[in-house]
Order: structure tokens, then C-alpha cells, then sequence
């Protein structure tokens, strides 16, 4: 090979790499829906600048839903923001952590532990997918995804977990596992094309409010709700629901990270709450902070109105996540004494992230109040 | 180690760089521990039959080369006191030595085949006709290991042991350069089936790095993986949507599958081919043509000659000339020519030969009714059409046809798709029963409508899949009549400015990419031919 043929091709594979790169990322999750308002979410985390950020939420959906970043930081100067997917499994929280602390230098992570439910500890690819693919490829991303697989497979290889899934379902879940597509997204998605592409396949998506959720009509629909019958009883947790608690608080032991578990308060029925009351009793046992707002006073303290702050059962809708989120700024603007940055240079975009939901937030609910008086 | 994989390109990368690196002297040396390397990733279980054939057939060369030269010093030692009987009587005494290495090579190597793959097959048969005479007993089904790309290997080695015993080349006498032949990592899969004297030498010379060369085999590769991936496995999802329900169809939709088979086959088994010559073209050796536009061809013998040509070759060198050229059967012809004429009895021993052949090729694809079905199909078909072949002509002279006019070419090509097209119910349907059954079904309930009223869109694939076949298709048409017309089209694209080049790679490579199917759900890894 002369040094010119070496040379051209060196080019060739630049110009291979770039195009074929070009077109890996058009190829990602679907852009519609929950998984666009997670893929906006991560992308919008990716961009903030250094060491900005005071703390992050990790969980299920009912996170952003609840936590109105922009509401946190107009009343006490915070910078929380929310990385929470669908069903988030918290096989992944330990990985996401260590992404934010690759950019931010966090004080605290809030970790909702209501995907310790027992049918949620369940592991789906399509759950891992909601993080793994909005993650930026690095080793911490291939990483992450090989726990993730451990888990899987451990999981639906454990006597316990197949006496309760069924040795037919446990094996179907083993063998219909893609790896490879986890690790790259594009063998999966790359048979899009059929589907049609969107405009935000093509243009990296941002979420201009720090992530607040604005999906639909979801943040101003309202579903009347009976109030939630707490309970104090508990269900033993099994194996893998403690394996998940245990590896996210040593992970705060090891790094020197202050993580505090929280309950998110919504309807709950009873038996949901045994689950959820055993893992904040295990957490207590070991020595973590726990917060379990599905309790009567917390419900009291933050003013939850469970005819008017809930879209459906399990989720605030943004009256309700505005009532919360000023509640438990406080709590943790004063319990891990956070500075108020307000009027600080650099964060200016907190600033237009606040004008921009109090625009959304009016502008949503009185579309909701004329549409409701049309009816 | 699929040939459609990740760990087979780095595979191939590896070796390549290194067969690059090491010195001159040991490159083949490179290749053959890849080649094992390959064989044993592949299928490791299997090994110990590829290494006995490769024994037994080095050693029959070794025998009958040591046959032929003993025969050649004695007659050139004792040329003026032998008389002609002599002669004739020493080289008798040889030929029927060298036969008996021959007969025992061929059972050993054969009786492996043909014990592994259609032992089971055979005990089925047998055992039917034991249960209806009322015999007691029968044969046990074994599970036997079917070893990767025995029925290649093993037609290799017969070409090489004939050939030897026919004096066309010297023997091997390093046992290591010649299991490098047996076992050379590209065409072990599913061929070509290559002849000692074409390949052998190419494979032991030293090749040093050509860039030109190995960018075009590379494209060689991009070409193949996109023939499988994006045509062959797409068609694959109507094939086999039709083909696992035949009952739930009828008419064109039928014989739609049948000419997609067809379709997808050639897609698959070319793609193999390609792949396989382009990892060989990196190397600096130059595998056999085995496609050579087979849809092109106005005639079912001519579709034989350009499809799977090695196998044709073979069969045409190994089984049709020594049957049709063997005293029996121009005994036969004698015979016949009494009977029947001079036209039909000349002829009918040599189709005797070509039903054979068709019938070996039939079984040679797998171990069932079915294939024997495809290939008296074939045979029947050919010998039909040389039979007619005065009545054809007289017909065409009485109509004024051209037979070199375009639209008559085009005629006889369509009809060489359609036979063809029928003939592939035989091999992809569940039994030869099966098969009857959907040509039956295919006449009987005509149904033109389908093609409108979106009957195909419910056998698997969006109309968007139908696009990219047709666009696909149309592809390789362009491109099959650029090369009838004797363009060398990687050449050509060579040629062509950088920028114009590179885009076409490039976007060969996002096509590839995008429209492939791969990923979760497919399984591309298996060729068709690979079962075989």
C-alpha cells in the first residue's frame, strides 16, 4: 500500500464513519410520546453546562410528573433535575449516577423507589432501552448495559423468580434477550425507515423547561381520585428487590454520594403500599434516608388534593406536581442546605426555564378551564 | 461462524493482516490454521469427518499417483521389448489397480455422506416397505451430526481422487498444503466446489498486499451482504408466511411464493457466493464463477449452466460423460437406435445420463422425496425440450420467427422463469405431496384478483418492503444486463472520479445499513445452501 493509497483510505473511512454516524442517529427511539419526552429529557441533561446541577431524581414515571424543576428553582434558588424513564428499573439508577457525576458535581440523588414494586423489578429490555439508548456512548454506557444483562439473566435464572414467573416465561424472556441491540441501538431501530421518520428523528430534541413533562394534555388533565387508604402493613421483599436497594446504597457508601429514597405520594392501593412500606422499612433498617409521602401527614403538609392534582391514579398532573415540588424544595433546600444560585451567572436558562412553564402552566390550564366550560 | 456476522468480518480482518504480515513462506500455512480455526468455530463436532476425508483422499492420491508413474516408468523402461497386447495388457492391470483404490476411496468418502445425511432417510423408506409386507423389526432413526458443508467437501474430494486416477495432475504429497484445499475457510460452507488444479496452486503461492485487489473484494462482500440481507431475507418472510401454510392459498398467490423461492434462493445462494469470492479476492486467490445470471437463460439446460456451475460442472465431469461414454450405455444407444430410431434412440442413453444426473442432483440438495421430485422435474423438463427441439424449430420457421430477435429471447426467457418458478415447490415445500398438491392448487383456482385487492400485503411485508424488493430487483437486473453486455462493473466503477466512486460505496453501505434485515428478530445468519 503506498502512503497515498494509506492516506485515501484513512478518508474514506472518515467520510464512511461520518455518514454511516449520521445515519445511526437518526435511527433511535421512536420519537413520539413518553419515550420523546425521555430522549429530550437526557439530551437537555447532556447539554447543561458543568458542575450546574445540585441534584438529580431518578424513578418511574411519576417523577417528572411531581418535580417541576423550574417551580424549585423561581422559589428557592435549586438546580434539581429529573432523569427518571417509564418503569425506570433501578438496576440502571447506580449507572445514571455515575453518568451525571461525569458533568455535575451533585450533592444528592433522590432515587423514587416506587419500581420496587415486585411486577416492576421485572426486567424488560424495553425499560432498560428508555436509559441506555438516551445515554452517549462511553464506557460507562456499555457498563451500565452489561449490569443491566447480568441482572436480566440472574433474574430470570433465579429458582425464586421462575417459581413466580413460570420456567416456560422465564426461558422465553432469556432467549428472545437482544443484546447486541442494547449496545447498539441501530440494529434494532434501523427498520424504522418502514415506519416513517419525524422531524424530531432528525433534530436532536431539547426540552426547554428542565425537563418538565408536557406530553400531550397529561400535565392539565384532571382525574378525580379517592383519597389513598394509607396502610403500615408490609409484604417481605424478595431477593432481587433487595439486591436492587442494597447496590444503590452502597453505592452512596462508595462514592460519598448522599441518597435519599423517596415514596412519590399518589393513589395507592393497599397492597402497593406493603411493597413500598417494606422497602422504606429495609432501607431504614440499613441506615438510609427514606421518605415515604404516601403518608397522612406528608399528604397534609403539601396540601394534596386528590379530586384536583392527579391526571390518573399514579400521576401528578401539574397543579399537584407544583404543590409537591415546593413542599419538598424546601425540605431539601434546607435538609442538604443547598445555595440559592438565583441571579448567579450561568444560570440564566433556569431563569427563562421558569418564564417558559408559568407560560405553559397558564396557558394549559386555561385552555383546560375553556374546554371544560365548552363541555 | 456465520458467514453474516461480526465475528466472521473480524475474522477475516485478522487473518487477512496477518496473512499479510507473516513472510512469503508460511502464508499458506496462515490459511490453513484459519481455515481449521474457522471449520472448528463453525462446527467443531464435525471435524474429525473433514480430516478423514481429507486423509483418505490424500492418501488415494498418493496410491494412484504411485499407480500412474510405475505405469508410465514401465513403459518408457521396457518401450522396445513390450509388445502392443503387452502394453495393453500392463495398462489394464493398472487401471483395474487403480480402480480398486478408487472404489474405496470413493465408498469411504461417499459412505460418509451418504451415512450421515440419508441414512435416516433411507431407514424411513425402508422400514415403510418392511411395515407393508408385515415384516417385523425395523431400522433405528439415529441422530446423526450433519457436518458443515460435507456435501462440497466431499464432491471436491472425488474430483480430485478421478483426477488423479486420470492422470490431469500430479498428487499432493504434503498432506498439510493439501488439507489447506479440503478445508479452505471461504468456500467450505457452501462451496464453489473447486477443482485441485484451479485452486490449489493459488492457495499454496504467496500473495502479497494489492490494494486495488482487496477494495475489490471488499465490494465483492458489500455486494453479497446486500443480495442477502436486504432481497433474500426480506422475500424470505413471504416465502415462508405462504410455504408453512400452503392450504390457506391458492392460485397466483402460490405461485408468487414459488417465483419469490426461486428469487430468494438465487438472492441467498449467490450473496454466499459473493462473499465467499470476495474474502478469497482480499487473499489474492480467484474462486470459480458458480452464478452466472441464471434468469437470463432462454432454456432450463442453459439455467443449469449458469446456475450452481460448479455442481453442474461436476456432475457434467464425474457422472454424465463417464455414464453417457461408458460401454454399457453405448450398448444402450445401439440398442435403442433399433427400436426407436435414429433420432430418439440416439438420444435416449444420454438422457438416460441426464435423468441420472438430475435425479444425483435432486438428492445431492437433501434427503427426501421432495428433492428427488426437483430434480426429475429439472430432468424431465430438459429432456422434453430436446426432444421437441425439431418440432420448436420447424414451428418457428413456419411462423416466421426470429430466433435472435429480442422479443423471441424475451419469450424464451420468461418461459425458462416460469418453469423454473414451478420447479420450486419441490424443494421448499414441506413433501413432495405438498408440492403436487400447490402446482395443482396453483391451476386450479386462478385468481388474478389478488394483485389488486392487497392479498400480498398480508403474507408478511408492507408495501414498503415490496418497493425496496422491486427497487432491489431492478438493481440487479440493470446490473445482470451490464454484465451480459460484458461490462465489468466494479471495474467500471473504479474508474469513475473519486467523489462519484465513494458516494457509491458509501451509499451501499447506509442502504446495507438501513434496509437490511437484521437486528432483533432475524436470524441472517444461515444460508440456504449451508443446509445442503
Amino acid at each position: 500500500m503506498t502512503i497515498k493509497q494509506g492516506l485515501r483510505f484513512l478518508l474514506f473511512i472518515v467520510a464512511l464513519g461520518i455518514s454511516a454516524g449520521a445515519v445511526v442517529s437518526v435511527f433511535g427511539l421512536p420519537a413520539e410520546g413518553n419515550a420523546l419526552a425521555c430522549t429530550k429529557r437526557y439530551h437537555s441533561f447532556y447539554a447543561e453546562p458543568e458542575d450546574t446541577i445540585d441534584f438529580v431524581l431518578l424513578g418511574t414515571s411519576s417523577v417528572d410528573r411531581e418535580w417541576i424543576a423550574p417551580e424549585a428553582w423561581d422559589k428557592y434558588g435549586i438546580t434539581g433535575y429529573a432523569l427518571n424513564t417509564d418503569v425506570q428499573p433501578l438496576v440502571l439508577a447506580t449507572g445514571i449516577l455515575e453518568e451525571v457525576r461525569k458533568t455535575q458535581d451533585i450533592k444528592l440523588a433522590v432515587v423514587d423507589v416506587r419500581g420496587i414494586r415486585s411486577s416492576t423489578v421485572r426486567p424488560k429490555d424495553s425499560t432498560f432501552r428508555r436509559v441506555t439508548d438516551n445515554m452517549k456512548y462511553s464506557k460507562n454506557r456499555w457498563d451500565t448495559i452489561a449490569h443491566a444483562i447480568d441482572y436480566y439473566k440472574d433474574y430470570y435464572q433465579d429458582e425464586e423468580m421462575r417459581a413466580i414467573e413460570g420456567e416456560e416465561e422465564a426461558d422465553k424472556m432469556l432467549d428472545s434477550l437482544d443484546e447486541a441491540s442494547l449496545y447498539f441501538p441501530f440494529l434494532k431501530y434501523h427498520s424504522r425507515w418502514s415506519e416513517g421518520l419525524t422531524r424530531d428523528d432528525f433534530i436532536t430534541p431539547y426540552n426547554t423547561m428542565k425537563g418538565v413533562y408536557n406530553v400531550e394534555n397529561m400535565a392539565f388533565t384532571v382525574e378525580a381520585q379517592d383519597p389513598t387508604e394509607v396502610v403500615g402493613n408490609t409484604k417481605e421483599l424478595n431477593g432481587m428487590q433487595t439486591r436492587l436497594l442494597d447496590e444503590i446504597m452502597a453505592y452512596g457508601k462508595d462514592t460519598g454520594l448522599e441518597i435519599l429514597f423517596i415514596v412519590s405520594p399518589s393513589k395507592l392501593s393497599k397492597g402497593e403500599q406493603t411493597e413500598f412500606n417494606a422497602a422504606a422499612e429495609y432501607l431504614q433498617e440499613h441506615g438510609a434516608n427514606v421518605i415515604n409521602f404516601n403518608k397522612d401527614e406528608y399528604y397534609a403538609a403539601f396540601g394534596m388534593d386528590f379530586s384536583q392534582d392527579l391526571y390518573n391514579a399514579h400521576h401528578m398532573n401539574s397543579r399537584g406536581g407544583v404543590k409537591f415540588t415546593r413542599y419538598f424544595a424546601k425540605y431539601l433546600s434546607e435538609t442538604y442546605q443547598l445555595a440559592d444560585k438565583r441571579g448567579q451567572e450561568g444560570y440564566e436558562s433556569w431563569d427563562e426555564a421558569y418564564e417558559k412553564f408559568v407560560k405553559f402552566y397558564k396557558e394549559g390550564w386555561a385552555a383546560q378551564k375553556k374546554e371544560a366550560e365548552e363541555k | 461462524m456465520d458467514f453474516i456476522s461480526v465475528s466472521f468480518m473480524m475474522f477475516v480482518a485478522v487473518l487477512a493482516i496477518l496473512y499479510f504480515l507473516v513472510p512469503g513462506k508460511c502464508k499458506w500455512v496462515v490459511l490453513l490454521l484459519g481455515s481449521y480455526a474457522f471449520y472448528v468455530c463453525s462446527s467443531a463436532k464435525a471435524l474429525v469427518f473433514l480430516v478423514t476425508t481429507t486423509f483418505v483422499t490424500f492418501v488415494t492420491g498418493l496410491a494412484l499417483g504411485r499407480e500412474n508413474s510405475k505405469l508410465s516408468q514401465t513403459l518408457k523402461e521396457r518401450k522396445e521389448e513390450l509388445s502392443r497386447e503387452e502394453k495393453k495388457a500392463l495398462k489394464s492391470k493398472a487401471v483395474k489397480a487403480k480402480r480398486r483404490v478408487v472404489g474405496c476411496a470413493v465408498l469411504i468418502n461417499l459412505g460418509l455422506l451418504v451415512f450421515l445425511k440419508y441414512y435416516n432417510f433411507i431407514a424411513e423408506n425402508i422400514n415403510a416397505v418392511v411395515a407393508r409386507t408385515g415384516i417385523s423389526g425395523r431400522l433405528p432413526a439415529l441422530e446423526l451430526l450433519l457436518p458443515l458443508g460435507i456435501s462440497f467437501y466431499t464432491l471436491q474430494s472425488i474430483a480430485y481422487i478421478v483426477d488423479i486416477y486420470r492422470g490431469k495432475y500430479q498428487p499432493d504429497r504434503n498432506f498439510f498444503k493439501f488439507s489447506l484445499f479440503m478445508t479452505f475457510f471461504p468456500q467450505i460452507v457452501q462451496g464453489p466446489i473447486a477443482r485441485y488444479d484451479q485452486l490449489a496452486r493459488q492457495l499454496y503461492e504467496p500473495h502479497k498486499f494489492d490494494y486495488d485487489r482487496v477494495t475489490q473484494g471488499v465490494q465483492l462482500v458489500l455486494w453479497g451482504l446486500m443480495k442477502k440481507l436486504i432481497l433474500a431475507d426480506r422475500i424470505a418472510v413471504l416465502v415462508d408466511c405462504v410455504f408453512n401454510d400452503p392450504s390457506s392459498y391458492e392460485g397466483f398467490v402460490l405461485f408468487v411464493a414459488a417465483a419469490a423461492y426461486g428469487l430468494q434462493v438465487y438472492a441467498d445462494f449467490s450473496s454466499g457466493m459473493d462473499i465467499a469470492r470476495g474474502v478469497s479476492q482480499v487473499l489474492g486467490i480467484d474462486m470459480v464463477l458458480n452464478f452466472e445470471r441464471p434468469y437470463f437463460s432462454r432454456s432450463i439446460s442453459e439455467f443449469w449452466r449458469r446456475w450452481h456451475i460448479s455442481l453442474g460442472n461436476w456432475m457434467r465431469d464425474y457422472v454424465f460423460y463417464p455414464l453417457s461414454l461408458s460401454k454399457a450405455f453405448s450398448n444402450l444407444g445401439k440398442r435403442t437406435r433399433k427400436v426407436f430410431g435414429s433420432y430418439i434412440g440416439k438420444k435416449l442413453p444420454s438422457f438416460l445420463s441426464m435423468f441420472i444426473v438430475f435425479l444425483l442432483v435432486g438428492i445431492w440438495h437433501g434427503s427426501s422425496w421432495k428433492y428427488i421430485g426437483y430434480g426429475l422435474w429439472n430432468g424431465i423438463i430438459i429432456v422434453s425440450s430436446i426432444l421437441l427441439e425439431p418440432v420448436y424449430d420447424s414451428s418457428l420457421k413456419k411462423c416466421g420467427i426470429d430466433s435472435e430477435s429480442f422479443g423471441w429471447k424475451f419469450i424464451q426467457m420468461f418461459r425458462t422463469f416460469l418453469l423454473s418458478s414451478f420447479g420450486r415447490f419441490f424443494p421448499r415445500a414441506a413433501s413432495c405431496m405438498v408440492a403436487l398438491d400447490m402446482i395443482k392448487r396453483t391451476f386450479t383456482g386462478l385468481n388474478p384478483w389478488v394483485f389488486f385487492d392487497g392479498s400480498f400485503l398480508e403474507l408478511g411485508l408492507s408495501y414498503k418492503d415490496f418497493y425496496v424488493i422491486f427497487i432491489f430487483v431492478l438493481v440487479l437486473l440493470v446490473v445482470g444486463i451490464l454484465q451480459e453486455r460484458g461490462v465489468r462493473i466494479r471495474e467500471s466503477i473504479a474508474r469513475q472520479n473519486v467523489f462519484f466512486r465513494w458516494a457509491i460505496y458509501i451509499g451501499a453501505v447506509l442502504v446495507l445499513m438501513v434496509y437490511g434485515n437484521y437486528g432483533a428478530g432475524y436470524s441472517a445468519g444461515e444460508f440456504i445452501y449451508q443446509q445442503f
